[in-house]
């Protein structure tokens, strides 16, 4: 790994690190758990943090995170009250260190200084008598600011006097390792028979030292056969446990590697095992072994513990994901998608042959890679929360710099979204979420006037349906005003004065560009960019906004997106001879039709009676001006539905299921309405993949249009 | 003579001359041996003129007042010795003292 690589994985690292702090203290913020249940978390973020900086030499971020940490040492030990102002720092602490972070990655990104001079005066004002310091930036990393409290136990052998050794030649040598905290010596002298040449002294010993554990013990090591020397490890150690790489070796070993006990300890405890079980007595774990022999504390074993469990599949929930480069699951997803094409063009030739073992083998192959098909794409899935969880900060920040209250609602954080789809996502809900504080709900002063709480409510919801994930993003705050909606669009040339305008579409006018009704222009939104950004990236990823909003009571944005955007389940269909693919997920139903069947026959209206239902119908042959050579014996339509709405696509043929992978439009059709995307079928043709939504859209307003 | 023993006032002093340490000890014990059988009441245990001590001869010396508090009054004299005191330092020690 080159140094490049390194700090990449320092930068990704620390990004994650302050994501979880920012969480954290959020949650603890909102009430939802207590600081005691996060502080470990926290503090151990920023510990981190401080010690990989101070490894590349960050000297800044080490100067400043030390700080934070201080801090949170001290709350984390009772000794300061995590008020809610000093909560507060901690979250603009965590936002400078991000800054510091981000100047990492681009050495052009500037660091608000004066910002973080600010904060740091702030957090030593939190500190009790001034003790905390700025730290001069070091060059050397520090893990932590003292060295660790170790604690030794010293049982001096009787003969140890009459060997030569002088216990206080030892006592001398360990103090040039450190500072010697405390000693007790205790004597156990016989009731009779003391003898003077027998040394019957006990000695207990607090050492502040850097030392490893193996230079302690080689400071007794002249008295390690005729004493018993317990030497136990600082409780710093468990933090050094922690941040060790996660390897799947013995718990003595990673014991070892920390440098918790020594090869000698381990070996004796090894021992004592291996006699146990020559004796046929109960066994000892190692780890409880070297507890019982004293060579480190339970607590200690615990960590360890937790550490070695990680190899066993028991990971902590930060632990249990692989990071695999995206490119690679890509790659991955591409093969699969030509796999699918293949398999389509076999199927073909497996049906022609007739052959029913052939064809039964062939689908048990099928099923095979279907499976492959969805395991893989699932491996792109994520869970939406964590874009739900950075909205959170959004709303704190936003709400406190409006002066408003607003509590945030979560819901359906576990809903699974394809990777892409979820970056992409970010900054549509962003707009959307900044448009609801800023414009949807009203002010204390305003909410109370209108018997509302006082508190807003911002809920964000996210759930699978029909194929397709919804993501609702629900205010209770004053709702749209359809007319008011109309008149500014009529004042800004959007629409003509005459143009009848349905509710929902005079909702929709706030996505058109340059649109905003906000008397003020804030610094958040109001300036009439946004929104129509919004529809324009939820377009990209193939998706469709909604909104129903009641005046005085709030607003919902209503976003629909596919599952994926590589590999679909498709229904194949026929024009003429241009193949199209509707999406198997919006297909509802497919029918014989004959003009007999059109009921605004008459009226030339485009709409079928479906079992007593008005279905408005679109005929594909008409929409992309395909010219058949002959007229299709009989036609059929394809009933479709996508969220509540339903119309029916009338093609010549019907072909049956496939799997469609999806490729970009040639830049030739890129501009048709009603398709998304192009597909390999398995003869080697293209198809088309139909745009449903569109397509229902059009059919609906072409019907409407018709009918007034 | 490593130890000598002598009557001050009420009290016998133990004296320790030059060396205290695991060359001697056992020499020390068997000289103060006849004295501690009789269970002397008052006992000073000056380390004055002690030259070199090590952690035998501390111990000796330990063992001696426990054993001399048992059955009256015992004190270590001249502790501050800077051979002993050096010592009594790298212990953070210091002696029972039931005469105060």
């Amino acid at each position: 790994m080159d140094m490049e690589q390194a700090k990449q994985l320092f930068i990704d690292e620390a990004r994650e690190l302050l994501e979880s702090m920012e969480q954290c203290l959020l949650e603890v913020e909102s009430g939802e758990v207590s600081i005691g249940d996060h502080i470990d978390a926290v503090f151990r973020a920023a510990h981190t943090i401080k010690g990989s900086a101070g490894l590349f030499g960050f000297d800044d971020i080490v100067a400043f995170t030390h700080n934070v940490e201080t801090v949170l040492d001290k709350v984390r030990d009772h000794k300061l009250d995590l008020t809610p102002d000093l909560l507060s720092l901690l979250l603009d602490c965590q936002s400078h260190m991000g800054q510091l972070v981000q100047a990492v990655v681009d050495t052009q990104a500037e660091v608000d200084k004066e910002t973080g001079s600010a904060l740091l005066q702030q957090l030593l004002a939190f500190l009790q008598g001034g003790t905390a310091v700025v730290v001069q930036p070091s060059t050397e990393p520090t893990a932590s600011s003292l060295p660790g409290l170790w604690r030794l136990k010293v049982n001096y052998g009787a003969d140890v006097f009459k060997d030569g050794m002088d216990p206080s030649s030892q006592l001398m040598y360990l103090q040039k390792l450190g500072q010697v905290a405390a000693i007790q010596l205790r004597a156990d002298f016989p009731s009779e028979g003391f003898d003077p040449e027998n040394c019957y002294l006990e000695m207990d010993l607090q050492l502040q030292s850097a030392a490893s554990k193996q230079e302690l013990e080689d400071v007794f090591e002249f008295i390690q056969d005729s004493s018993e020397v317990v030497i136990q490890p600082p409780a710093e150690m468990k933090d050094k446990l922690q941040q060790l790489p996660v390897v799947d070796q013995p718990i003595g070993q990673v014991l070892l590697d920390a440098g918790a006990v020594t090869e000698k300890e381990l070996e004796k405890a090894l021992q004592s095992q291996t006699r146990d079980i020559r004796q046929d007595k109960a066994t000892v774990a190692v780890g409880q072994m070297l507890v019982q022999q004293g060579s480190l504390d339970a607590g200690l074993l615990d960590a360890a513990l937790n550490k070695q469990k990680n190899t066993d599949h028991k990971r902590p929930a930060e632990l249990q994901f692989l990071k695999v480069e995206a490119r690679k699951l890509d790659q991955l997803i591409n093969l699969i998608g030509e796999l699918v094409t293949a398999g389509a063009a076999n199927q073909l030739l497996v049906q022609a042959q007739e052959d029913e073992k052939m064809t039964e083998s062939f689908g048990v192959m099928t099923a095979l890679i279907e499976q492959i098909r969805d395991g893989t794409l699932g491996l792109r899935m994520v869970q939406i929360g964590d874009s739900f969880s950075r909205l959170k900060r959004v709303v704190r920040d936003v709400s406190k710099e409006l002066g408003k209250e607003i509590h945030l609602e979560i819901q359906g954080a576990e809903t699974e979204l394809d990777k892409s789809m979820v970056e992409k996502l970010s900054d549509p809900l962003m707009h959307i979420v900044r448009n609801a504080l800023d414009h949807g709900i009203e002010n204390k002063e305003m909410r109370l006037y209108k018997g509302k709480p006082a508190q807003g409510l911002l809920r964000l919801n996210a759930y699978h349906e029909a194929g397709a994930v919804v993501l609702e993003i629900q205010d209770d705050g004053q709702g749209l005003d359809a007319a008011k909606l109309r008149q500014k669009a009529i004042e800004k040339g959007l629409i003509s004065a005459e143009q009848q305008l349905s509710e929902e579409d005079c909702f929709k006018l706030i996505f058109a560009a340059g649109f905003s009704t906000a008397s003020a222009v804030t610094n958040l939104s109001g300036r009439g960019v946004g929104m129509d950004v919004v529809k324009r990236n939820l377009e990209e990823l193939r998706g469709q906004i909604f909104i129903e909003s009641e005046l005085g009571k709030g607003t919902l944005f209503r976003i629909r997106l596919p599952l994926t955007l590589a590999i679909i389940d498709g229904f194949e269909v026929s024009v003429t001879d241009t193949h199209f693919v509707v999406p198997l997920n919006m297909v509802q139903e497919c029918i014989e039709f004959s003009a007999e069947d059109q009921a605004g026959q008459a009226e030339k209206r485009d709409y079928f009676n479906l079992r007593g239902e008005v279905l408005p119908f679109v005929r594909l042959s008409e929409l992309f001006r395909l010219q058949s050579s002959e007229t299709a014996l009989r036609e059929n339509i394809v009933v479709v539905q996508y969220g509540t709405q339903r119309a029916g696509l009338i093609v010549d043929a019907l072909h049956g299921e496939l799997q469609a992978v999806i490729k970009p439009l040639h830049a030739v059709v890129k501009s048709a309405k009603g398709l998304s995307g192009s597909t390999i079928l398995g003869s080697g043709d293209v198809g088309f993949i139909l745009d449903v939504p569109q397509l229902i859209d059009f059919a609906i307003q072409n019907e409407s249009c018709v009918a007034s | 003579m490593t130890v000598s023993i002598s009557q001050t006032a009420d009290f016998q002093v133990f004296g320790f001359s030059k060396d205290l340490t695991i060359f001697n000890v056992h020499d020390c014990l068997e000289q103060l041996q006849p004295v501690l059988e009789k269970k002397p009441e008052k006992v000073l245990l000056d380390l004055s003129e002690i030259e070199d001590i090590d952690t035998a001869g501390l111990q000796l010396v330990w063992w001696l007042v426990l054993q001399l508090q048992q059955q009256g009054m015992a004190k270590v004299t001249g502790a501050d010795n800077g051979v002993v005191q050096r010592l009594l330092d790298i212990y953070q020690f210091e002696f029972p003292d039931n005469l105060e």
